[in-house]
């Protein structure tokens, strides 16, 4: 059974703290808009000294308030590269990560039943199995001893009822085989929605953090991926219809002897 | 005297359920739920007639399974059926570039898979 922890490592972040739990996206902001207004503040200062000084008041002047326009602009540049998402923005932002991560406990739930019904199956079909062994044994047995009773005594209809009655036996202990198809149809839903949960995962991260480039993949090669994972031909042909194909794999022998 | 016969299969239902059918056709049968205990018996000294194996298998699968057992001593023409839900064109010719003997698909029905080990066992 999947041990994975369903809540993940997506921050749980509430929509209305999530300015106040600032990553490191907003630090950098925080950062840049103080070097602005420091670099705004110097050059102001330094325009002040230069009227005090009386060097030419006029082009001092002009001259420090481009360097402290020059400097603000720097600074607001600079808090942009990062983003200008308003608080607002990112608040959605946080949230939608934040709930891509409880999504990933509703798909481990489904992967849970999934083994309960492998578990509860598999304890039927093995007695199932087990039952028609005793069964087919028993009326072998019981056939046997008709045919060896009391010379005199016509009981072979009776030992020919109990042989016919094994008969169907055998075909029933092929058919308790659907218990492994089964088994294997589960675990290839499990496997689809671990397929789920990573992509999930890796979505979550780049919402909380929004500086990163790398991207998670479009979903659908992901699930282009499947493909590989199904064992039987049943799986591909509704993998090829789930993806818009009308492929079908081709029909071959159940039983080839090379 | 009865020819042994090797199921390896890592369900216990398709274990279970092919012993049975195959026991009644007058067989001994071993069974193994690995692809690793299966080449642990037969390392160890099993010498089945005919081994039969599932290809989907944590750790070791059939294919590898089959590569191994061709490269032990003694085992080189002893006969592997592969019985599989997997039905692709592919991974047949990957069973038979290892040499296995055949290809049955689940779920087998009894008469099939009886018919082919007399075909492979005629003694019995």
């Amino acid at each position: 059974m999947n041990t994975r922890d369903p809540a993940g490592s997506a921050p749980a972040t509430h929509p209305a703290t999530a300015p106040a739990n600032a990553g490191p996206a907003r630090a950098k902001h925080a950062t840049a808009r103080i070097a602005a207004l420091a670099l705004g503040a110097g050059a102001a200062a330094f325009a002040l000294v230069e009227l005090s000084a009386g060097l030419g008041p006029d082009a001092s002047a002009a001259g420090a308030a481009l360097i402290a326009a020059a400097g603000v602009a720097a600074g607001y540049i600079l808090s942009f590269r990062h983003g200008p998402l308003p608080i607002e923005m990112q608040a959605r932002l946080f949230h939608v990560a934040d709930e891509l991560a409880q999504y990933r406990a509703f798909t481990q739930l489904v992967r849970d039943q999934g083994q309960r019904i492998t578990e509860i199956t598999t304890d039927a079909a093995t007695a199932i199995v087990a039952g028609l062994v005793d069964i087919d044994s028993g009326l072998v047995k019981l056939a046997k001893e008709l045919d060896t009773t009391a010379p005199g005594t016509d009981l072979g209809p009776a030992a020919s009822a109990a042989r016919a009655m094994s008969e169907p036996v055998v075909d029933m202990l092929g058919k308790v085989q659907f218990q492994d198809i089964t088994q294997q149809q589960i675990a290839f839903i499990a496997r689809l929605s671990l397929l789920v949960d990573d992509h999930m995962t890796l979505l979550a991260s780049e919402l909380d953090g929004r500086q990163s480039f790398n991207r998670a993949g479009q979903f659908q090669s992901r699930f282009a991926q499947a493909l590989d994972d199904c064992v039987m031909d049943s799986q591909r042909n509704d993998h090829h219809t789930a993806m818009g194909l009308s492929l079908q794999e081709d029909s071959r022998p159940v039983v080839e002897l090379f | 005297m009865a020819s042994t016969i090797l199921i390896v299969d890592d369900s216990a239902t398709i274990l279970m359920s092919m012993e049975a059918i195959l026991s009644k056709g007058g067989f001994v049968i071993t069974r193994a739920s690995s692809g690793e205990e299966a080449f642990a018996k037969l390392q160890g000294g099993a010498k089945p007639a005919l081994i039969i194996t599932d290809i989907h298998m944590k750790q070791m699968n059939g294919i590898e399974l089959i590569k191994k057992v061709r490269a032990l001593p003694g085992f080189q023409f002893t006969p592997i059926l592969v019985v599989t839900t997997e039905s692709q064109q592919q991974k047949r010719d990957e069973a038979r570039a290892a040499k296995a003997t055949g290809w049955l698909v689940k779920p087998v029905q009894p008469d099939d898979l009886m018919k082919v080990v007399k075909q492979i066992l005629p003694q019995g």
